[in-house]
Parts: structure tokens; C-alpha cells; sequence
């Protein structure tokens, strides 16, 4: 006969066990927005379900990869993975894996966090100038992040920095040649080629050549040193490389960070944004040099990309850029109107007489236009008729022609 | 017993030290944290409510904070009234609750409880790193409790207790101009918008000159509207996601078997435990020391503050005030008398770090290379959130809790 003592026990226990497995299943998620809703034929392409995504990132090779778009999942996803193998849709981790989806959210090319990682995260992923490569951030198991770079076409991977921050979102400039058919079957591995890091964490410059097959290389990166958020850069076809920061802009505090540096097509400038907490106030352009001073884009300038005009002489170069950092809302056309955000395109006029390539007072960015009434932060693509943007929600805009 | 003896003589002599010293140091703090004049000291700035206190206590759900009066107290009448005075102050907020409990006995191993707090908040709250941060005062009723106790075993040293926290306080309390207003931090508002059931096991153990009391709780938020069916703010707040949403349990529901409010506030399941040792060495006192712990089982989650125009987005996120364990550290003293008991607490917050609010980088000083935690940019990134962390050692002694209390039975 069990005892008064031990049955009030095993009933506490009993309902304890009950209460956890019955009622707990429950994990709060993020709510997506309401909003009206788009028909497939729309030049609107919802991307990944409804489901947040992070850094969305333009293509950069529309050869083989035409009106797609590179991003991070948070977790979920939903996608068509009808044309790769071996990506999950169950079990999808946060962080765990670096994607590229065509406008119709086929999954195109992938990239799962790489074993050597041993299960942590990547995070800030953003396609090079040149067509093959991309650059990420990889957390080790002490929770450092380190700068790598991924070849597209084989999956190879190189550490160009080995000790950067989960906000670091760096950039890669490489001489571009032209567009890389990736390898279908091709496997993510560390690449053979092993670099010897110096004081400042930074790969040696043979090893980058021998990757790149090239030493016209350049790095952007955000960096927190002697206080600061700021933005640093390293320049390989220099003889003796070394990380150098830019000159902050005047005009902003101490407590500000800056990060997201996008370095131009020609190589030869940087354009970056800066935050206050985790609200925008403003991008800069600047000649990627130690003493160049800032200029300001425009202080509702947030997520800036380049673009540079295949279809003009002398190919001049743009920035596009989007007045709101994070899209939250659900994109439709009728909201086409600016009340959401919008993305603009200024043309960038740098002057031959200035040692920067621009001087105070001179109007180098010029002919701003609004490219469409709704925010877009990963870019114009090559071709200038592919946008893409997501955060809550992803998309990418199919303009009819050239987009302005 | 030659033990007991000394101790009587150190514990008479600690009780005239003891409460004058309390007494002294706790008006102290007071002054000194709100003499500062400079209200960025006061802002810890690592997320829009980081600079608002007042949570350390509890955790999310737990049960840690509170006064537990123990002692002798009073019964023989048909009705039993406690009314307990707490004052709770930080570096920025300062919360004075008042609750009347009413029991009865219909079996004399069988206790039912009736709580009604009434409180008054004044709180530091800076919505937006933009902004300059505010005080804000809230007050009244907040979330009524029914309680349910019975004494088991021999000689009734067991107790099995039900507990239930009914969502009578007002939890959409905003503040701002028309079309930038903000909703108050949940510790700043007089109810959590959720039901919680509990579920405590306690054992009381006599000794001699003392006892020993230790408790166990599980403490489970549910939400229902068995009648309308629907969020209570559907159409003042969320009437776009109401539209769109039919089939959501947000916006529509009969019953959640979960603590998520109406506004996205979301409760953990949670398990809290105390151990107490009363002395009743000292003829007419009781004195007591305990210590309580709390863990959520989950992380909790907080509402959009930001309204947009008139109505506010269903965007909760991770709280970034979570907290995955909190204790505290008691003394009390109860006054014993044969019509009006009175009791004195004080108790001390102590609690894991919290959220981190960052993840490790690389800071370099010149050439000198050196990992540090920086502000964690994803809000909603749960990852760092549930990790057991060592106490925080800097925020100890920084809030603390004063309570008076009387009990009278009448009739």
C-alpha cells in the first residue's frame, strides 16, 4: 500500500512531467507582418516564404546565376530545392548556412556551415565585386569570429582574418574576369593553400595570391579598436599590405559604428554606413585611403551597394541605397509610393585634379533618382534590372529594362 | 544547549545591531542613487529597457523577491487578514506594493487565500537610444491571486499548494504624445496579461528552538478568452493582423495552453525553490533567514514598445532583461503577538548576468589584441539568452526589498 507521503511525491512529479511535455512545446517566434498580397506574375518575388532572412546580397555572376540573390537564414526556411541536393528544410539551424535563390525561390547554390566550424554560426555574408567569390563571417567554438572568403565555383573556403566580431561584415575587392560556372558537385572544405597570420590577424600576402591567383585584392571590414567602431582596410597589390583604418567622418561621434564597407567595382573607393545603437544615420564614400576624408552620401542613406554602368563609355560608377536599414513590412507594389522606404541611385563624379578623387564642395554625387518607392538594401544587379532586399521578409524586384 | 544559549545572547544582540544598521543602509542607498543628477550614470544602455530596473528579483516567472513571513502568526477567527507593505528600489526605479491577503479555513488542514495587490511604480524607462530617458509613475490594483494549501503527513509537515494569478492588472499601459507613444516596460506595468497555475510541495521540519521550512514550485502561464474568442486588442492595436491572421493563435484563441499575453509578452514555464531556518530562541521573536531560487525553463519574451501612428506592431522579441536564474537572500523577524503579529523583511537580490547583449570580438589597443563581449546585434537571437551565467556581482546590493507586514483574524 503506498503511503499518503510518497503518493502527494509522485503526484508533484506526475504533474510537473505533465505540465512540461503537455504545455511547453510552445517556442515564441517572430510574427510575420500583415499586408496585401502579390500574384506570382508580379515583378515582386517573395523569397523564403515569408520567413526572415539576413544580408541579403545581389548577384554578382548573372550568367549563372541571373536575378539571384545570396542570404543567410535565421533558422526555418522554405524554399524550392529541386535542383540541389542535401539541403534540409527540417532541422534548419540559425545561422547555419549561406544560400543563393533565383527569383522564383529556387535554391541555386548553398552553403552549410563548414565542418571545421564545428556546428557554431556564419553570419554577414556579402558577394565580392568579382563574380566567384564572397565573403563571410565563421564563429569558433571561444565565440571569435573570423573573416573567410568563399570561391563560389568549388566551395573552397580562406581565412583572411582570424579575429574579427559578429558585426565586422567585410568585403572583398578581387580584378574581375569573367563569370565562373560553379562546380554542381563541388564540396565546402577548407582551402589546401594555409595562410601565416601576422600581428594584426591578417592572412600573409603569398598565401592570398596564391588563392586569389591574383594579388589585386582588397579587404573592407568594420573593426572595434581604441574604443571605436571603424572601418579598416587592407590593400594586397601594395608590396607590404597592412590593415589601416579610414579616417572617421567628422561629422559623427565616437559611439557611432561603422560597418557594412562595400568597396567600389574600380577598387578605389568605399562606401559604408553608420549606426547609432542599431538605428541608421547616415553612409559615407570615401577614396580607400588612410587621410581621404568622408562624404557624406546623405544622412537617410542606409545599406549602400555600388553599381557600375556596363552600358555607358568610360563605365562610371553609382551608389544605390536603400532609406530603411531593416525591412520589416510585407512589400506589395501598391505600397509602391515611398511609405515604406525607398531605394535611390546617385551617380559618383570623382575629379582627376583632387588627390582623393573628390573635393569639398564639389558635387561628385549627382543626378540622384528614386530607382523604386520601396526599400531594397542588397543591391542593384549587374545588369541593372535585379533588386533585392529582406529582413522579416525578402524579395527581389524584376524591373523591365534597365532600372532608371 | 550550551550552543543555543550563545546564540541567544549573539542573536538578541544581533537583532538591536542588525535592523538599525539595515535600517541606516537602506535609507543611505536611497539618497545616494537618487542624488545622482546625471541620468546617463543611471542608463545602462545596452537595449532600449536596459536601463529600467526593477526585474532583477523574480527572473521571468520565478518566484524569487517576495517576503515569506515566518513565524507564528495569528488564527482562531473564521477569517485570517495578512496586508504586507513592500518597497523595492534600484538604481532607477522604486516600486511600493501593497497586498491584502484573506484566507479562510473550511477544514483545519486546508487553507484558501485570497491576494489583492494594489501598487505604485516609478520607474526610468528610455525607449529609444535616441531619446532621453524618462521617469514614469503607474498605479493601482494589480493581478489578483487565489491560493489553495493543504497540510499532509503525521503531523502535517507536508503542505501541497495550488496557486493561481488571475490577469486583473491593467498591462498596455503607454505614455508619449499622440502618435509617438510607447508601451511601459513590463515591470512597469501593474499586470502580465497571462494566468499562471502553480504547483509547490512544501516541508516544514522542527528542530529544537527553530524549524526549517523548504518549498518547490512549478509555476505555468496559460492564456484564455473562453468567451470572445480573440485578442483583447484586436482592434485597438492590431486590427491589420486581425484582418490577415484568421487562423493565428495570436489574434485568435479560446485558450492557450501557454503564458503569452495579448501584446506578445511571453511568460517561461518556471521552477523556484526556497529554504528558511526560523529561530524561535528569543521569547516573542521569530527570527528568520532563507534563501529562494528561481530558473525560467524558457526565454522570456517582451512586446513591441513603438507605436506606429495609432497602432503598434505584433513584434515581441526575446526579453533582453532575461535573466536565467535569480536568488535571493532574506532576514525577517516577526514580532509575535496574540491579536497583531508583525513582521519585518528585508531581502536581497541576487541574479545571473543576464542576456549578454553581445557577442566575443577581437578589440585591439595599438597592437595589443584582446577578446572582449560587444553588443549583441541581432535581438532576435536567442542563442546567448538561456546560458546559465555566474552572478552579477555588480548589480549586488544594488536593489534591495523592505517589508512590513500584519496579520489579524477577526470573527
Amino acid at each position: 500500500m503506498m503511503s499518503r507521503k510518497r503518493f502527494v511525491l509522485l503526484a508533484f512529479v506526475a504533474s510537473f512531467l505533465w505540465m512540461q511535455n503537455g504545455c511547453t512545446t510552445y517556442t515564441p517566434t517572430q510574427q510575420p507582418s500583415p499586408g496585401g498580397g502579390e500574384t506570382e506574375l508580379s515583378a515582386l518575388k517573395g523569397i523564403n516564404g515569408d520567413i526572415q532572412i539576413c544580408n541579403p546580397s545581389i548577384s554578382q555572376n548573372e550568367t549563372w546565376f541571373p536575378g539571384c540573390m545570396m542570404w543567410l537564414s535565421l533558422g526555418e526556411v522554405s524554399v524550392d530545392t529541386s535542383e540541389v541536393s542535401g539541403y534540409n528544410i527540417t532541422g534548419a539551424g540559425q545561422h547555419d548556412r549561406i544560400t543563393i535563390t533565383d527569383t522564383l525561390n529556387k535554391v541555386k547554390w548553398y552553403m552549410k556551415v563548414p565542418e571545421f566550424l564545428k556546428g557554431n554560426e556564419v553570419q554577414d555574408p556579402e558577394w565580392s565585386t568579382h563574380n566567384d567569390y564572397a565573403t563571410f563571417l565563421g564563429e569558433d567554438l571561444n565565440r571569435v569570429w573570423h573573416g573567410y572568403v568563399v570561391r563560389i565555383s568549388d566551395k573552397q573556403l580562406f581565412k583572411f582574418h582570424d579575429g574579427l566580431n559578429g558585426a565586422s561584415t567585410p568585403h572583398v575587392w578581387v580584378e574581375d574576369q569573367g563569370d565562373v560556372e560553379p562546380n554542381p558537385n563541388a564540396v565546402v572544405a577548407l582551402s589546401p593553400v594555409s595562410p601565416t597570420y601576422d600581428a594584426d590577424r591578417l592572412a600573409d600576402s603569398a598565401s592570398v595570391a596564391q588563392f586569389f591567383e591574383t594579388n589585386q585584392v582588397k579587404f573592407a571590414f568594420s573593426q572595434f579598436k581604441d574604443g571605436k567602431h571603424s572601418i579598416y582596410f587592407v590593400d594586397y597589390t601594395q608590396p607590404s599590405p597592412k590593415v589601416q583604418m579610414l579616417r572617421r567622418p567628422a561629422s559623427i561621434q565616437d559611439n557611432e559604428r561603422l560597418e557594412s564597407p562595400m568597396i567600389s567595382p574600380d577598387g578605389k573607393y568605399v562606401v559604408y554606413q553608420s549606426l547609432r545603437g542599431n538605428d541608421p544615420s547616415g553612409s559615407f564614400v570615401q577614396q580607400l585611403s588612410p587621410d581621404a576624408p568622408a562624404i557624406p552620401v546623405g544622412p537617410e542613406a542606409t545599406e549602400p551597394h555600388w553599381w557600375r554602368d556596363p552600358y555607358t563609355s568610360g563605365n562610371p560608377q553609382y551608389i544605390v541605397y536603400s532609406t530603411e536599414r531593416l525591412v520589416s513590412e510585407k512589400l506589395t507594389l501598391d505600397k509602391n509610393d515611398g511609405s515604406l522606404g525607398s531605394t535611390y541611385i546617385v551617380r559618383f563624379n570623382p575629379i582627376s585634379s583632387s588627390p582623393y578623387g573628390y573635393a569639398p564642395g564639389w558635387t561628385f554625387l549627382s543626378g540622384k533618382q528614386e530607382l523604386i518607392g520601396l526599400p531594397f538594401q542588397g543591391g542593384l544587379s549587374r545588369s541593372g534590372i535585379y533588386l533585392c532586399t529582406g529582413y522579416l521578409k525578402a524579395y527581389t524586384y524584376v524591373f523591365g529594362s534597365v532600372g532608371f | 544547549m550550551k550552543l543555543f544559549r550563545k546564540k541567544r545572547i549573539l542573536l538578541r544582540g544581533g537583532l538591536l545591531v542588525v535592523l538599525p544598521v539595515i535600517g541606516y543602509f537602506a535609507a543611505g542607498h536611497i539618497t545616494s542613487q537618487f542624488s545622482k543628477k546625471d541620468a546617463n550614470l543611471l542608463a545602462i544602455g545596452t537595449s532600449p529597457w536596459g536601463s529600467v530596473g526593477g526585474c532583477g528579483a523574480g527572473g521571468s516567472g520565478g518566484g524569487g523577491g517576495g517576503a515569506k513571513w515566518v513565524g507564528m502568526g495569528v488564527s482562531g477567527g473564521l477569517l485570517d487578514v495578512q496586508i504586507m507593505y513592500g518597497h523595492s528600489f534600484g538604481q532607477n526605479f522604486f516600486n511600493n506594493t501593497v497586498t491584502t491577503r484573506l484566507s479562510v479555513k473550511p477544514r483545519y488542514d486546508t487553507q484558501i487565500g485570497l491576494s489583492i495587490p494594489v501598487t505604485s511604480k516609478l520607474g526610468e524607462v528610455q525607449p529609444s537610444s535616441l531619446i532621453q530617458q524618462e521617469y514614469f509613475v503607474t498605479g493601482g490594483t494589480g493581478d489578483i491571486a487565489l491560493d489553495l494549501s493543504r497540510s499532509l503527513g503525521m503531523s502535517g509537515q507536508y503542505s501541497l499548494n495550488l496557486g493561481l494569478t488571475l490577469p486583473t492588472g491593467q498591462y498596455d499601459i503607454k505614455r508619449g504624445k499622440d502618435g509617438s507613444q510607447v508601451f511601459l516596460p513590463t515591470s512597469l506595468q501593474k499586470g502580465g496579461g497571462v494566468y499562471n497555475a502553480s504547483l509547490g510541495l512544501g516541508y516544514t521540519k522542527d528542530v529544537e528552538d527553530g524549524l526549517w521550512l523548504f518549498d518547490l514550485t512549478y509555476s505555468h502561464g496559460f492564456n484564455m478568452k473562453p468567451f470572445s474568442g480573440e485578442n483583447e486588442f484586436n482592434d485597438d492595436y492590431f486590427p491589420r493582423y486581425a484582418n490577415e491572421f484568421k487562423d493565428d493563435k495570436r489574434f485568435y484563441y479560446r485558450f492557450k495552453p501557454y503564458g503569452e499575453s495579448d501584446l506578445g509578452d511571453y511568460v517561461p514555464p518556471s521552477l523556484s525553490s526556497s529554504a528558511y531556518f526560523g529561530y524561535k530562541g528569543i521569547k516573542g521573536y521569530m527570527l528568520s533567514w532563507g534563501v529562494t531560487f528561481a530558473a525560467p525553463l524558457q526565454v522570456g519574451w517582451i512586446r513591441e514598445e513603438k507605436f506606429s501612428g495609432s497602432t503598434v506592431a505584433y513584434n515581441p522579441r526575446p526579453d533582453p532583461d532575461h535573466q536565467a536564474w535569480s536568488a535571493t537572500l532574506n532576514y525577517g523577524m516577526e514580532i509575535a503577538h496574540d491579536k497583531l503579529p508583525v513582521f519585518f523583511a528585508v531581502s536581497l537580490p541576487l541574479h545571473d548576468r543576464g542576456a549578454p547583449n553581445s557577442e566575443r570580438e577581437v578589440e585591439y589597443q595599438g597592437n595589443t589584441a584582446k577578446v572582449k563581449d560587444v553588443y549583441l546585434l541581432d535581438k532576435y537571437n536567442t542563442k546567448y539568452f538561456s546560458m546559465w551565467d555566474p552572478p552579477d556581482w555588480s548589480d549586488f546590493g544594488q536593489q534591495w526589498t523592505i517589508s512590513i507586514g500584519v496579520k489579524a483574524t477577526m470573527f
